[in-house]
């Protein structure tokens, strides 16, 4: 005689306690890796205020190395990203519609600077603009390792990958029906972009262009690889936190690394905020 | 007004094999067929949004292979309408006004004029994202008709709608053709839908055109087996050397003495074949049979016929009550003369 199954199929539904338990468990594991992480970073932020005092911080900000190094930050940032943008909008279009054999090598080729360490980036700047082109551009008054126009390259050439990526992000979302439909309703290709694609990707390029500008902010390897870092020259506020560092500044060093976090945590809340659902063609 | 000679282009999957057609004034051409046939493909072709790798398109007699689409005066509504989503109803409607440099006050007079037409007056400065499909779907039609192009091009227009709706715009589209005196080429997958519009049909499928003719002639004289199957007709059957032993319904078909049936398929409309519990009743070929299934079609009711072939038959409600067929019935299948067509290509 065949053996009666003993476990009914409505056994698991008999149980609810054990399923109530292992559910528990799930939300534990994934809430607590959440709650780790968030502690962590919380710790490290407010190891970082708390080690300077108000004093000590409204001094180093006001010095003149600071506010050199804040100025000299801003405008290489703003420059370079401009460009980076500049290039980026086409660029990212051309990657997002005109697809061929070599699509892939393209894409490949534009996402190096990504992959490629920021220290290894700066050393190829330096081996091109200064071997390479170095003496001849110098003879036209365009030499460019260790100079504030440096700056602007390196920064550049590692930010340009993101920003192509971002701004064909928002391309790639759009249907070609819409500018296709232009062209028939009248509009030629220039037309078409700037009052069908253009408009539609804008969300897109500013998201780009926020998050290339904080992506420059923070750049130090290639920069000071390419540009070296000299006080009152190219010194730059990541450049600056590493020269205070490395003389034992401390205080000086935490407080151009809280005016790096201030500038980021004000750029991602752009980031953020542009993300949103809802707020994409406002 | 439109001729397509010998196009072919390859597009990815989809291609188009020496395609040609002509489209007069005032036509109404529906291409049919399923989907991945080119019927897309063909109708972007004629817009200029691709370039045919062979052929020629004129557009009142000019060649217009290689000009480009803001040129060519066509208005165009794609399956997803491409409403900009930027945009208001007003500035979708106006958009080719605009881009064609006509001032302000004609503008709104002609954009509030079109949207009175398609009845969506009340909708302009809405949003476009906030519009139900048929909204959407009139809208797009505005943007195409505002600007007065003597050909418009539809592709699935109205396919992605509920069928209150679909009925409702494919009346309107077929006033607008009437009144407005349009010459329209519209794709579509849905027979039902090309039989209900179209002047004209082109049957399409796997990048080829097989027929292109009026309803009339494609509904009741397909050219070949693909055409027959499209436009509804269930019961093709092959020649098959006409082998009285293997297949005696088809051999007395093509033994029938008033059609000259040399062709390799017969094939008969299922709503011309009729079904009776007495023997030959009118002129034409009776053959015993047996009910195998009734199905109910709403108005209609599809039936299931064993006759050593299998055949279908629909048959009106009125008819079924009358008869009340039953799956394992016998019946006598009444085939008119006029019902046999016979396809060359099978």
């Amino acid at each position: 005689m065949a053996q009666v199954q003993k476990t009914s199929p409505l056994t698991l539904h008999t149980q609810p306690d054990r399923h109530r338990i292992g559910q528990r468990i799930f939300r534990l594991t994934a809430t607590g890796a959440l709650l780790f992480e968030l502690a962590f970073v919380s710790v490290v932020l407010i190891a970082l205020i708390i080690y300077v005092d108000a004093a000590s911080f409204m001094r180093s900000i006001t010095s003149p190395e600071t506010i050199f190094s804040i100025k000299l930050t801003i405008i290489t940032v703003t420059i370079s990203t401009g460009l980076a943008m500049l290039l980026a909008v086409p660029a990212a279009y051309a990657l997002s519609v005109y697809r061929g054999r070599l699509s892939t090598v393209i894409d490949t080729l534009l996402d190096l600077p990504i992959v490629v360490p920021p220290v290894a980036a700066g050393l190829a700047l330096l081996i091109l603009f200064g071997y390479y082109l170095g003496d001849a551009m110098e003879a036209k008054g365009l030499f460019l390792p260790h100079t504030q126009a440096g700056i602007v390259v390196a920064q550049f050439f590692a930010t340009m990958t993101y920003s192509v990526r971002s701004v064909k992000a928002a391309f790639d979302s759009i249907s070609p029906r819409l500018p296709a439909v232009a062209r028939t309703l009248g509009s030629n290709p220039w037309r078409a972009f700037r009052r069908v694609t253009l408009p539609l990707a804008r969300n897109g390029i500013i998201a780009g262009t926020v998050l290339s500008w904080s992506r420059c902010l923070g750049l130090f390897g290639p920069v000071i690889m390419f540009c070296g870092a000299t006080r009152f020259k190219t010194e730059i506020l990541p450049t600056s936190i590493y020269l205070n560092v490395s003389v034992g500044q401390l205080g000086e060093a935490v407080t151009g690394t809280l005016i790096l976090l201030i500038f980021a945590m004000l750029t991602l809340s752009i980031f953020k905020r542009l993300g949103a659902p809802g707020l994409l063609f406002w | 007004m439109l001729e397509v000679r010998n196009l072919s282009i390859r597009l990815g999957e989809f291609s188009l094999h020496d395609v040609t057609l002509r489209v007069e004034k005032g036509q109404y051409l529906c291409f049919a067929g399923p989907t991945g046939a080119g019927k897309t493909v063909l109708l972007e072709c004629v817009a200029g949004l691709h370039r045919p790798d062979r052929g020629t398109i004129l557009l009142h007699g000019y060649d217009v292979t290689s000009l480009v689409p803001e040129a060519r005066g066509i208005g165009y509504v794609p399956q997803d309408y491409a409403l900009f989503p930027h945009m208001t109803v007003f500035e979708n409607i106006a958009y080719g006004l605009r881009e064609r440099g006509v001032r302000r006050e004609a503008v709104t007079k002609k954009v509030r004029g079109v949207a009175e037409t398609m009845q969506i007056a009340y909708l302009l400065e809405r949003d476009v994202l906030h519009l139900s499909g048929g909204e959407r779907q009139r809208t797009a039609f505005a943007r195409a008709l505002v600007l007065d192009c003597e050909l418009l091009l539809l592709d699935e227009s109205l396919s992605a709608l509920d069928v209150v709706t679909t009925k409702e715009l494919s009346l309107q589209l077929a006033d607008l053709h009437h009144q407005l005196g349009l010459t329209v080429v519209h794709v579509t997958h849905d027979f039902d839908e090309a039989f209900s519009l179209a002047t004209h049909i082109g049957i399409c499928h796997q990048g080829r055109l097989l027929q292109l003719d009026t309803v009339e002639e494609v509904f009741t004289r397909p050219t070949c087996r693909t055409v027959a199957e499209f436009v509804g007709i269930a019961n093709v059957f092959p020649r098959l050397g006409a082998d009285p032993q293997t297949c005696p319904v088809v051999s007395r078909l093509y033994q029938s003495p008033t059609q000259e049936l040399s062709g390799r398929c017969v094939c008969i409309r299922p709503d011309q074949l009729r079904c009776s519990r007495n023997g030959p009743s009118a002129a034409g070929l009776t053959i015993p049979g047996t009910v195998r299934q009734v199905r109910w079609l709403g108005p209609l009711h599809e039936v299931m016929l064993d006759a050593g072939v299998s055949m279908i038959a629909t048959i009106s409600r009125q008819e079924q009550e009358t008869l009340r067929l039953r799956p394992g019935e016998r019946v006598s299948i009444h085939v008119p003369d006029e019902a046999v067509h016979v396809l060359d290509d099978c």
